[in-house]
């Protein structure tokens, strides 16, 4: 009798870190490119160039900005994740353990970034 | 996952060769925009192997070059190899090209109303238009943030 009770899907979850995510890729992502591209150019000059450790203590050392890359690895991590997860069907994969490896390696991520982060506050700041 | 007990029992078509898409330009399209979620999840690995880097560093009880050392291995050999540089500007245009086709799904996904009281739909245009002037606007912020403080 219990499974016809009234139980919700978990899937709306993955759609909205999806969606989230989607957004970050292409409203923030092509900017963090060109800041990377631009600091691998100027990476000689550890003074003044792109991403220089000044910088990068500077957004690291303030919560809200810590926060913010955060955000966009853990959405950017889903959001991958789940795209190549149902890419698999395409290509005739309908294992569950994709469903696995998808959301687990997304979290694996998500919460290196963030203990790593924390790490770095309580170990610099 | 779901305890929802599923009765589904979808039709799954046998995939017969690992290339049907590259028979039809539509699906060509499809893949490649399917694709480009490989690239975004390189960029967050690479987001991810610099605070790794930073996270190693030491400088305790002063700078030194040798306690920066992993983030200036990071800079210097990982962000300025030439390998590395030619694939993000890879990721730069498959996520460029990912907006596009984004922004273009946006209106059909989420449906705007003019008005509570009316069934009504904003123009397409309209959306897509505030959507353009966000990844403007958030590449503006973010550049220009990178560029003064640098």
């Amino acid at each position: 009798m219990r499974q016809f009770l009234p139980t919700r899907s978990d899937e709306p979850m993955y759609w909205l870190m999806f969606g989230a995510g989607g957004m970050v890729a292409s409203m923030v992502l092509p900017a963090i490119m060109v800041v990377l591209i631009a600091a691998g150019l100027t990476a000689d000059d550890l003074q003044h160039g792109f991403l220089n450790l000044g910088q990068v203590y500077a957004i690291f050392s303030n919560w809200f900005l810590s926060l913010c890359v955060f955000g966009v690895v853990f959405l950017l991590a889903f959001y991958a994740l789940h795209r190549m997860h149902h890419s698999s069907h395409d290509f005739g994969i309908h294992s569950k353990l994709t469903w696995y490896i998808a959301y687990g390696s997304a979290a694996a991520v998500s919460f290196i970034s963030l203990g790593l982060q924390l790490l770095m506050y309580v170990k610099f700041f | 996952m779901s305890e929802v007990k599923s009765f589904r029992k979808p039709y799954n078509p046998p995939v017969k060769k690992m290339s049907w898409w590259l028979e039809n330009p539509f699906f060509v399209l499809y893949m490649v925009r399917e694709g480009t979620a490989v690239f975004a999840l390189f960029a967050v690995l690479e987001i991810l192997l610099g605070i790794f880097c930073l996270a190693l560093c030491d400088v305790t009880p002063a700078v030194s070059l040798k306690g920066i050392a992993p983030y200036v291995w990071y800079l210097q050999s990982f962000l300025a190899n030439p390998v590395v540089i030619a694939l993000n500007v890879l990721v730069l245009l498959t996520q460029l090209f990912h907006a596009v086709t984004w922004f273009a799904l946006m209106p059909k996904a989420v449906r705007v109303f003019m008005n509570k009281n009316s069934t009504e739909l904003l123009p397409d245009y309209v959306t897509k238009i505030a959507l353009y002037l966000g990844l403007i606007g958030a590449t503006v912020v973010v550049l220009a943030a990178a560029y003064l403080t640098k």
